[in-house]
């Protein structure tokens, strides 16, 4: 239940009465906003005094007579339009003329009434005018979120890329300082692990940008037949010389070929991010299994690992941008935090969706739901 | 030679860390984060902390700051940040709100952070 404050201005003391009767009980759903709304009903004499009252505290609903003594209802309307205020304003009209209305219109009014109405008038036009109201309000408190939303990404991306330049800058002052001694061999690991900051820096930058090509329907896309199949062996065959050190086994993922209409790029995007992820957060000497089927006009991949999983709230996080779960286990794993959030965007391409099984210790299984049929264009904008 | 504990998530921080002191003679354990770094306080009993502000949660650092004082624990700490260029805050060492002993932007430079080690170290007597 909403309640809004309607101010009443008319110098006729009967004319006040009878809105603020006609209000008084008026309980009314909008189906627009899904929600009841009742009315509170305050009143002013003159402009002057509903001016001093807006300006103390402004009213949701400002219902205003035209022709009053001292300043009249369109000088209010001017001063009112000055104040910025989210108040819808219902102007009252002495008579049905055309002239006041458009000039009322064009001055601020959001809704005009003529004088004489009836109670069932009144209401509707209060109704119409509580439904602008609550779904512009709603409007203004989506598009702070999404302000919200976005500030805190580029706060994170900040410190995201802010992180990795200090890593190497803190090098780069030990190798000046000759820290380690006059050996350049002595410098042979800081070294390394400069390249390997500057290099997930550089994922970074291009995951960022995939993501933001992909929402914002702005990535090329050439669809064609691919075997998905094929795809998932690709991405093994990638993440063999990671695994391999590591004794980590990556079982074949054998089977027929599964044909979908897609652009390669996008499904090997997929399957190396999930590939990559079961091999990055394995243990050594554990095992990674992708299998890709058939399910009807749908194609599942899932990849499993036998790594070190996670606990049910961070599950329920990892397709978020730049949730990184940290901890013992996963401080020297190096990762954008972009990737899931990666996956997820592209498999909605497809109509598709992803899900996630884990468990902290024993691995986790990440699952791919593609819609085999022609996928959708890019939706623009979608956030 | 005096004991240090280094606690952050970002394993080059503390490696680079570690490398340098432990160059310069000092013996030094690292923590990635607020959990590991209190247990190996308890256990490894360090002469001084050098603390990340930001670990899992935004506060971490901070948060890790105030127990320690509040258990009474008083040995120094020196914050590492890089909080405030990001979030726009700005702390003092001298707030009772971060309970510590210096404060370094990061990138950290060796040379400027083994001085204030030495100074806070001495002032010590370890």
């Amino acid at each position: 239940m909403e309640t809004l404050r309607v101010l009443v201005t008319d110098d006729e003391l009967g004319m006040r009465l009878s809105m603020a009767r006609a209000l008084r009980d008026y309980v009314v759903f909008l189906p627009d906003v899904n929600d009841d709304v009742r009315f509170t009903v305050e009143q002013a004499e003159t402009g002057e005094e509903a001016l001093e009252f807006i300006r103390r505290q402004p009213p949701d609903i400002l219902l205003l007579d035209h022709k009053m003594p001292g300043i009249s209802g369109l000088e209010v309307l001017d001063h009112v339009a000055d104040m910025n205020l989210h108040m819808l304003t219902i102007m009252i009209t002495a008579y049905a003329s055309i002239e006041t209305a458009v000039l009322a219109t064009r001055r601020g009014a959001d809704e005009f009434l003529p004088k004489p109405f009836t109670p069932g008038e009144l209401r509707n036009a209060l109704q119409r005018t509580a439904a602008r109201l609550l779904l512009a309000r709603r409007a203004r408190l989506l598009a702070e979120e999404k302000r919200q939303v976005r500030f805190e990404f580029i706060r994170v991306l900040g410190h995201e890329l802010k992180a990795p330049l200090s890593a190497v800058t803190g090098y780069f002052d030990l190798i000046r300082e000759r820290r380690l001694g006059e050996d350049l061999p002595a410098y042979d690991e800081v070294l390394a692990r400069c390249a390997i900051r500057v290099d997930g820096m550089r994922k970074l930058i291009h995951d960022l940008l995939d993501l933001t090509r992909i929402e914002s329907g702005l990535k090329h896309r050439e669809l064609a037949p691919v075997d998905m199949r094929e795809v998932v062996r690709s991405a093994i065959d990638a993440v063999l010389p990671l695994a391999e050190p590591r004794g980590i086994t990556v079982e074949p993922c054998e089977g027929e070929p599964l044909i979908l209409p897609a652009d390669v790029g996008e499904l090997e995007m997929i399957c190396n991010n999930l590939l990559s992820n079961a091999v990055k957060y394995n243990r050594d000497g554990g095992g990674v299994r992708a299998t890709l089927e058939r399910d009807e006009g749908r194609i599942v991949l899932t990849v499993s690992d036998t790594g070190i999983g996670m606990e049910p709230e961070s599950l329920a996080r990892i397709f978020d941008e730049f949730v990184r779960i940290k901890n013992s286990d996963t401080a020297h794993v190096d990762g954008t935090g972009l990737g899931l959030p990666i996956v997820r965007k592209l498999a909605q391409l497809y109509g598709g969706r992803v899900g996630a099984e884990s468990e902290p210790g024993r691995g986790t299984t990440i699952t791919v739901v593609l819609d085999a049929q022609a996928p959708a264009e890019v939706p623009a904008g979608t956030p | 030679m005096a004991k240090i504990l280094v606690v952050d998530d970002d394993p080059d921080i503390t490696f680079a860390v570690s490398l340098y002191l432990r160059k310069e003679g000092y013996e030094v354990q690292s923590s990635a984060s607020r959990a590991e770094g209190m247990k190996a306080i308890a256990s490894y009993k360090p002469d001084l902390l050098i603390l990340d502000v930001m670990m899992e949660q935004p506060d971490d650092g901070i948060a890790m700051a105030q127990e320690l004082r509040r258990t009474g624990q008083q040995l120094p700490i020196v914050m590492l940040t890089s909080v405030g260029k990001v979030t726009g805050m700005h702390f003092d060492k001298d707030s009772d709100l971060v309970p510590v002993d210096a404060f370094f932007e990061k990138p950290v430079r060796p040379e400027e952070l083994l001085r204030k080690l030495q100074e806070l170290l001495q002032k010590r007597g370890a």
